[in-house]
């Protein structure tokens, strides 16, 4: 019975972590799609990221990252500012 | 008596096409059609076109033609303009007699070199030579294909990302790819067939500089610097080179304005300033997953050219990472340039 109490225990305290981050980063400078084509490409470089979507109305970049991966604050900063642009906040989404 | 376009064309020895072509360029006029749409000519037309048909021999455009046609029949037009219309002809003359010389000199030394005996065709000099020209042209032509250009369009894309861009307008054709290698440089090579004034064609690495760049809210502002030098070919010697210029832009998703200018030096042949600005609209705001349209105003001053503003014109679409561009200039040039980035 202790086995199995610690068995649930430990899947359960693996599904907590297994889960995909979305992050979503608002970006200055943001004005045309053919430059912005570099943070795109930029960001699925990087093995931790399922997705990218850029919204030039809302000026935002959405990322989302791989079931039990994640992308750093200050990563998803650097790459960004690699591809010519400036972040001003970021946010994420479980 | 008014004359058909059958009786015109009796009268002056060309076909009735050519007489067509000739209205729809501008040069000649029917008076009026008749009750069956069939075009009449003043008998004056048939002058007119003999007009053309002398200054045709002497290499005048047809477009030159007609503005010789319009200083004819102006009241206040001089005989000063004609002078100069003649004089660059004249000039252009000389240039083509001058590189159908040097042509001669050329065949002349194959001709010495060529043993004019049995040898096989394998070792005939003048077969070699020709074989490598092409694969020089191909070289050259390979490159150019395979190139980005600085003149309308950031010269540094995403760190890792490359550009490549080709521009075909009046000041000539452009070729080049850039590498980013940071957020603020990029390298490259450049090759330009320049028509600017003096001809001549240049290729050489070149380094593109962010200086500074602001992103805004609502919109993007970056000043450039690309320098770079390499080789011209002007007339068939191979000058050093060296070309530093400074791009200003600001957009936002509906409004953009550019500045560039550029400093060309090529030893023994010219030192130049070219300069262009661009502003433009766009008539909707595109978002990221959509076809951006553009409508642009370019203009270009070469003080080597002409001394003129060269106004063109130009359409740019992009969708993603390609970007094309069409026009056409004042000067009756077409514009096409294309970019793609990966």
């Amino acid at each position: 019975m202790k086995k199995i109490i610690l068995l649930t225990t430990v899947l359960i305290a693996f599904a907590g972590t297994a889960h995909a981050d979305t992050i979503k980063a608002n970006v200055n400078g943001l004005v045309c799609s053919f430059c912005a084509t570099g943070i795109e490409k930029t960001l699925k470089k990087q093995s931790a990221v399922e997705k990218v979507h850029v919204d030039l109305e809302s000026k935002l970049v959405t990322i989302s990252t791989k079931t039990g991966q994640n992308l750093e604050d200050a990563t998803v900063k650097k790459l960004i500012t690699d591809a010519g642009y400036s972040v001003t906040n970021i946010k994420r989404e479980k | 008596m008014q004359l058909t376009i059958g009786k015109l064309a009796g009268k002056t020895g060309l076909s009735a096409d050519t007489i067509r072509y000739y209205e729809k360029m501008g040069l000649i006029t029917p008076l009026e059609r008749s009750r069956a749409g069939y075009r009449l000519y003043s008998p004056d037309t048939a002058r007119v076109i003999r007009f053309i048909k002398g200054a045709k021999s002497l290499n005048f455009t047809l477009d030159e033609i007609r503005k010789l046609l319009v200083l004819d029949s102006s009241d206040r037009a001089t005989c000063a303009e004609i002078l100069k219309t003649t004089e660059n002809k004249i000039n252009e003359a000389e240039t083509k007699i001058a590189d159908l010389r040097e042509i001669v000199e050329v065949l002349q030394k194959l001709i010495k070199k060529c043993p004019g005996d049995g040898t096989s065709t394998s070792e005939c000099p003048i077969l070699d030579h020709l074989h490598k020209s092409f694969a020089v042209v191909f070289m050259l032509a390979s490159f150019l294909l395979f190139t980005p250009n600085q003149a309308f369009a950031k010269p540094i894309s995403y760190v890792g990302g490359t550009m490549m861009m080709q521009e075909n307008d009046e000041t000539g054709n452009t070729l080049s790819i850039d590498y980013t290698v940071t957020p603020n440089y990029a390298v490259g090579l450049y090759a330009k067939r320049e028509n600017g004034g003096v001809e001549y064609n240049t290729v050489g690495p070149q380094i593109n500089t962010l200086i500074k760049r602001w992103n805004l809210p609502e919109g993007q502002g970056n000043i450039f610097n690309m320098t770079g030098a390499g080789v011209s070919e002007y007339h068939d010697t191979v000058n050093p080179s060296a070309w530093t210029g400074f791009l200003g832009d600001y957009e936002t998703r509906r409004i953009f304005t550019s500045y560039e200018a550029r400093l060309m030096y090529v030893n023994n042949v010219e030192t130049s300033l070219w300069q262009r600005a661009r502003v433009g609209f766009a008539p909707y705001k595109a978002n990221y997953d959509e076809i951006n349209t553009w409508f642009m105003l370019q203009a270009d001053y070469h003080p080597k050219k002409d001394g003129t503003f060269i106004i063109t014109p130009l359409v740019r679409f992009f969708y993603h990472a390609t970007l094309l561009e069409a026009g056409y200039s004042s000067n009756d040039h077409v514009m096409f340039n294309w970019i793609l980035q990966f």
